[in-house]
């Protein structure tokens, strides 16, 4: 475990160090404002103010549960773009491997390098968001703060982590095997876009959104059997091949 | 006799269909200097990647430090400088150095990070980023990395590159030190043969995969040297004597280069009747030097055999 987080350290600070992951937090803060213009646009087309408080809670309390894994998804993007990708293109990753460490301890200590600050950064975001929102928007209306669930507390302080270590990894271990390792981060905008359109079909419905964490966990349980079978096919010699030679 | 640090027997390696090392089998001594030589892509970088158990040997056993080379724990006392330094540019050289030291679970880090820099004469620039460090001054921070675990085993891969020849003799001078002063093993592969000559003490040429030339350097030098003596006289000896020492049995006359005349023999010749020869013609004998084959001409004749092939 020391040699995990040893690795994992060195990255988060070396990603905190450049601008461009401020950069990109403060687009993602921009980005709230999109909740912000739907909501008040929805609450316009509302007629009575019981409708209004109904809907406000609905829509907020649903943000609960997709704000900390889309902010948190979010932001692995930028931070799966340092670690591996850096040290295969400068070449670091062979002394890296010489070292005493197992390939799996450098695989999770890269793959807790970017699920760490991604989490936090995700939850810090959501949370600033929800209360943005509320504040500015919802209390003008309802003259009522709309807690999040239970549920959804829960969801994003242990579901979602779990969620977003598992799904790093399917993308770690892709960097690390191949040759162009910036591909692999596809994955996070595949995962952002299913994320939006699965929310628009569950708004569309009606149907509640303490769905999701059931969601998360179901995909946190395929990803866990993915980890596992990569785990036994990662060599040093793989990791060693793909990069620049 | 001193037990091998590593051990290659019958190694073989392929990827891509491409056979890579072919039977591979040495031996590196604790104490040695071991110079690795061999041209591009003869499988030197393979070799160093096997014994750090980077990749896997495709037949054959490898044995670091008595341990598989592919149990990590083997490198707990293995340092070494790869081709690419492997150093960060945005941290400072005493972070790089801490940050590889933690990896390697050194105990009192600081006080070994402090001690390698100041070995490798960095011992004022380590708050100084990486990316301020010349090429020569990134191999010495790499050796000094390889050298803060205080290592058993030094693996090093061209650590001179790039050096100015300031830094290549204060780097050999500290190999040296490294063997005679802390009991260190150092595998060296190397381009540099006037490098390898002076510090080595065994050696090993590798040629597409195979071993071409193993053994004792001396040893080695002295089997592939002509064969020969090399007489220096006060004045150049007259072609009438040359004549003469022609007809000893088993000599052949070799080059006349002012006052030195090189003498090819055979082993069962005897030199002192050569030097008896050239005192009863009065010719003044300055001195006798048994002449060897130097590295660069056993190198060279080696690699041009081969390629030959």
């Amino acid at each position: 475990m020391n040699k995990i987080w040893i690795i994992a350290r060195k990255d988060i600070r070396e990603a905190f160090r450049s601008r461009s992951t401020y950069v990109f937090i403060l687009v993602m803060m921009f980005v709230s404002l999109n909740y912000a213009q739907a909501y008040t646009k929805a609450i316009d087309s509302l007629s009575s103010p019981q409708l209004v408080d109904e809907f406000s809670r609905r829509f907020v309390s649903g943000l609960a549960y997709i704000l900390p894994m889309m902010y948190s998804i979010f932001v692995c993007s930028i931070f799966a773009t340092y670690s591996v990708i850096v040290d295969k293109a400068k070449r670091n990753i062979e002394s890296l491997m010489a070292t005493p460490i197992s390939i799996t301890q450098l695989w999770l200590g890269k793959s807790l390098a970017v699920t760490l600050p991604s989490v936090l950064v995700g939850l810090a975001i959501s949370v600033l968001a929800y209360l943005a929102l509320n504040f500015a928007f919802v209390i003008p209306n309802t003259h009522a703060f709309i807690f999040p669930d239970l549920l959804a507390i829960l969801s994003a302080v242990v579901i979602i982590p779990v969620l977003i270590f598992a799904v790093v990894s399917i993308v770690i271990f892709i960097q690390l095997v191949i040759s162009n390792p910036r591909i692999a981060n596809f994955i996070f905008t595949a995962i952002f876009i299913l994320l939006v359109v699965g929310v628009q079909t569950i708004g569309g419905l009606g149907v509640s959104f303490a769905f999701f964490p059931l969601v998360y966990a179901a995909i946190v349980l395929l990803c866990t059997v993915i980890d596992l079978i990569l785990s036994r096919t990662l060599t040093k010699e793989k990791v060693l091949l793909s990069s620049k030679m | 006799m001193a037990d091998p640090v590593i051990s290659l027997e019958h190694i073989d390696k392929s990827m891509g269909g491409r056979q890579i090392l072919k039977d591979v089998t040495l031996s590196v001594m604790r104490g040695d200097i071991f110079g690795y030589l061999g041209p591009n892509g003869a499988g030197k970088t393979t070799t160093i990647r096997i014994i750090l158990g980077l990749m896997k040997a495709t037949s054959g056993t490898v044995s670091v430090l008595g341990k598989d080379a592919q149990d990590d724990n083997a490198r707990r006392k293995i340092g070494f400088v790869l081709e690419a330094d492997g150093l960060y540019d945005n941290m400072t050289a005493w972070n790089n150095l801490l940050y590889y030291a933690r990896l390697y679970g050194v105990d009192k880090p600081a006080e070994k990070i402090d001690a390698a820099l100041k070995l490798v004469g960095l011992a004022d620039r380590g708050s100084d980023k990486v990316s301020s460090y010349s090429k020569g001054m990134r191999q010495r921070l790499a050796l000094a990395r390889a050298l803060a675990p205080d290592p058993e085993l030094l693996v090093l891969d061209e650590p001179t590159a790039g050096v100015d020849p300031t830094g290549q003799i204060d780097i050999r001078e500290l190999m040296l030190d490294l063997i005679h002063k802390r009991g260190k093993t150092i595998l060296l592969s190397s381009h540099n043969l006037d490098e390898v000559q002076r510090i080595c003490n065994r050696i090993a040429l590798i040629h597409k995969g195979d071993i071409r030339l193993y053994g004792e350097k001396d040893q080695l030098q002295r089997e592939m040297g002509h064969g020969g003596v090399q007489i220096e006289t006060a004045e150049p000896v007259t072609a009438s004597l040359i004549a003469e020492i022609a007809g000893l049995p088993g000599f052949k006359v070799g080059e006349q280069d002012g006052n030195r005349l090189s003498l090819m023999n055979s082993p069962e010749a005897d030199v002192s009747a050569v030097v008896t020869l050239l005192a009863s013609r009065g010719a003044r004998i300055e001195g006798v030097k048994k002449q060897e084959a130097s590295l660069e001409e056993m190198y060279t004749t080696i690699v041009r055999e081969a390629e030959r092939k």
